[in-house]
């Protein structure tokens, strides 16, 4: 497994996501809200003529508001992209997560960079839990 | 293998496919006695295939071909095919349809049966003097040259025609802004150009994806042949207007669902011959797969001149659509005892789901004695949509037009059963805000609001919204997994100024505005739901109860007789209220009561009578025995006995 990650800020928490699961990183659209959707799921926007659901990262990750929410990050879902919705995208880098245990967000682990603790986002059971979470 | 080779090979196998088709059907038509052309025609194929199977080196697809074509030799030069050698001929074909699928080892037996019944038949020949007769075989045009696509090249080139619409869109959008002057001018008339030529563009990309109906039809007659033959039955299969052209992926999955109506048509709707002959029918039973245009939809309709749908089933459901469901779920609450009610049903559940997730719809007509006519009706294409746009709580939907019977404005709401209604044409239709039906919530709505009335079936609804937007024609695409499971869209569509509108299910928005437990604001705690225990000797009566009072939400159990009402009364508690007929067998209803009645337990447990007896008497005898409530079947409606049943159980 290589530890590129994309490292990305959602409120005052630094997250990183392992750099395989990234399609794309592009601004947030104008959101059309889905109404009866799961909680998670902030919309549908137009991404380059596709139409994707936009699923807030930090309501998954049980962190601040959805006020912030500038840049999504594009992953594949059962074939289908799906946009996480994050603040700010900070930068690519290594990152060498310890994989913690006893932890309930969809985390594999943990890791410092920059002197900043960065929790490392376990994109499958995130999807999981957006879809979920009604 | 080369790559080449697996090219050849897979056109190869396409092609001997359509020619074996040809091959049974004219078989089948030599059977019912059409002439020398069919044999030729056969005869064609068979050395079609035989020439192609040798160049590509499949011996054993080789070596059967020629023995059906020696076979159809002999017959064209005797100018008849000897009755008795269509068997083996089709079995046969069997075998040659496997070896050019490249299974091996096939020829001996299948060229030692053809060749012992020819040899038969030699023999008896010679007895039998019988003058042909000389229908034509059914039209065989000369096929135009075609080219093989892979379908998901043809989906790759639609997705990108669309984006270069949606484009195209922006740039008008953008356009219509007021500009300076001539370059404007001219760039607004370039792109009014290529506008008619993008759509004829998008046309012909989903015209492509097109196929006729025929392409799928091939094995149908040898099916319904052989399945009357296990039957027992006898059975013709015709079929018209095949050669119109639906979406491969809305066909593909259809094909499934027409099969299994032929086979219900033959299992269950065909008499045996000897109670046609005695309904003053002929014994040969005819089913018509016949397919036309119905408005912007495509109507498969499977026919069968058989005994049709029970007159009890028939007087319960209010129209072709409700037919539909009212069979589907009989079929489905009782596969394990089928009836030649049920049967009809068998299957027709997943029929008319699949049908229903392409945005189609399933009707059933029937005429007792006469026959049943199951029609799937179904959308020409998938992707493009001709929608209503609107607008409700800040989002913009798209309903296509297909299910949207009038758009009206709400002057004077009513009340119908205690919910919101409008009056539509001079009757009362549910109506509900949309942005509430689907589960979310928005402001307040302007007054005398906007609502579009759909419609499907017999089932009406009016949704309410802010502002109707306009008219266009939408490319519908998927939402993807994360919304996969909530109910309301069938997918998202990307306007002119790049916003998407959500694209509403028309189907689910019917049944939540107009169904009670839907439409209520959170699901009922499985706890709170009340079970009532239908008792009748009448599968049909039972099940009509059954989907009433599911339908309003109550849990419900079945018994056909007194006695296995008071088995499943006395195996365990739960059950919070009683329906019963009067008559049955074993225990009738009055003696169901009376042991209710006196069983310290159960004295307090209300019962209902459902009867046809309508005499005063029975009706005196029947609460004096202890009924809480008695409805008689002739005055019977649905509306009573949920209001007693409500009444009785505190709902």
């Amino acid at each position: 497994v290589t530890p590129l990650h994309l490292l990305v800020g959602i409120g005052d928490e630094r997250y990183a996501l392992p750099i395989q699961e990234v399609g794309e990183v592009a601004p947030v659209g104008e959101l059309t809200p889905v109404p009866g959707a799961p909680r998670a799921v902030m919309g549908v926007q137009n991404l380059r003529g596709r139409v994707v659901a936009v699923v807030d990262l930090g309501a998954v990750l049980g962190t601040s508001t959805p006020a912030g929410r500038r840049a999504v990050v594009v992953v594949e879902d059962a074939g289908d992209p799906v946009a996480l919705a994050v603040d700010t995208v900070v930068d690519v880098g290594l990152v060498d997560a310890q994989p913690g245990d006893d932890m309930d967000a969809p985390l594999t682990g943990s890791a410092v960079v920059e002197g900043r603790l960065v929790g490392v986002v376990d994109v499958r059971a995130a999807l999981r839990l957006a879809r979920g979470a009604a | 293998m080369s790559d080449a080779r697996a090219r050849v090979l897979g056109v190869f196998r396409e092609e001997s496919s359509e020619r074996l088709d040809r091959i049974v059907e004219g078989l089948l038509a030599l059977e019912r006695g059409a002439g020398p052309d069919a044999i030729d025609a056969v005869l064609r194929e068979a050395h079609s295939i035989k020439g192609s199977a040798g160049m590509m080196g499949i011996h054993d697809a080789h070596d059967i071909g020629h023995a059906i074509e020696e076979v159809l030799a002999t017959a064209r030069a005797d100018a008849r095919l000897a009755p008795g050698l269509v068997e083996p001929l089709l079995h046969a074909t069997d075998a040659l349809r496997r070896a050019v699928a490249g299974e091996a080892g096939l020829v001996q037996d299948a060229v030692a049966a053809i060749a012992r019944a020819a040899s038969g038949e030699a023999a008896a020949e010679m007895a039998e003097a019988e003058a042909p007769a000389t229908p034509a075989l059914p039209g065989e045009g000369t096929p135009r040259p075609s080219m093989r696509v892979e379908a998901a090249k043809v989906d790759r080139l639609l997705d990108a025609v669309g984006e270069v619409v949606v484009h195209q869109r922006r740039l008008e959008h953008v356009l219509s802004e007021p500009g300076d002057g001539r370059r404007h001018d001219a760039a607004q008339d370039v792109l009014a150009r290529s506008d008619g030529l993008l759509d004829e563009l998008q046309d012909a990309v989903i015209r492509l994806r097109t196929v006729p109906i025929s392409s799928i039809t091939g094995p149908f007659p040898r099916a319904v042949r052989d399945l009357a033959a296990a039957h027992g039955k006898e059975v013709r299969l015709t079929t018209t207007g095949t050669g119109i052209q639906l979406d491969r992926v809305i066909l593909e999955g259809a094909s499934e669902a027409i099969v299994h109506l032929l086979r219900n048509a033959v299992a269950h709707g065909i008499e045996p011959p000897g109670e046609r002959e005695r309904a003053g029918k002929p014994r040969e039973g005819r089913i018509e797969l016949r397919a036309q245009r119905r408005g912007d939809r495509v109507a498969i309709e499977v026919r069968d001149d058989g005994r049709g749908v029970a007159p009890e089933l028939l007087g319960s459901a209010d129209g072709p659509e409700a037919l539909a469901t009212l069979l589907a779920r009989a079929g489905m609450s009782t596969a394990q005892s089928v009836t030649a009610v049920s049967g009809r049903g068998v299957g027709l559940d997943a029929v008319k789901h699949h049908v229903e997730s392409v945005r189609g719809s399933l009707e059933v007509a029937s005429e007792p004695g006469r026959g049943t006519t199951v029609s799937l009706l179904l959308p020409v294409n998938v992707a493009l949509v001709d929608a209503l746009v609107l607008e409700r709580a800040g989002i913009l939907f798209a309903v296509p037009f297909a299910d949207v019977s009038e758009v009206i404005r709400v002057a004077e709401p009513l009340s119908l059963l205690g919910r919101p209604a409008v009056a539509v044409e001079g009757e009362p239709v549910p109506m509900a805000d949309l942005v509430a039906v689907l589960g979310g919530s928005g402001p307040p709505v302007p007054t005398a609001p906007p609502a579009i009335v759909l419609a499907r079936g017999s089932r009406r609804a009016a949704l309410v919204c802010d502002r109707l937007v306009g008219e266009e024609t939408v490319v519908v695409k998927r939402l993807g997994s994360v919304l996969a499971a909530t109910p309301g869209y069938i997918g998202g569509a990307i306007m002119g100024d790049g916003r998407v509108a959500l694209v509403l299910d028309a189907q689910h928005l019917l049944s939540a505005a107009t169904d009670r437990p839907a439409a209520m604001p959170a699901a009922e705690p499985e706890a709170a739901r009340r079970t009532v225990l239908v008792v009748d000797d009448q599968f049909t009566v039972r099940e009509l109860q059954r989907s009433i009072m599911e339908a309003s939400g109550y849990s419900v159990e079945t018994a056909r007789d007194g006695r296995e009402a008071w088995e499943r009364l006395t195996a365990s508690e739960g059950v919070a209220l009683v329906v019963t007929d009067l008559e049955m067998p074993e225990m009738d209803g009055l003696e169901l009561l009376a042991a209710i009645r006196r069983d310290p337990q159960m004295s307090s447990l209300p019962v209902v009578i459902v009867t046809s007896r309508a005499g005063a008497e029975d009706e005196r005898l029947g609460m004096e025995a202890g009924a809480d409530a008695y409805i008689v079947k002739e005055r019977f409606d649905q509306q009573a006995l949920l209001d007693t049943v409500g009444r009785l159980i505190g709902r």
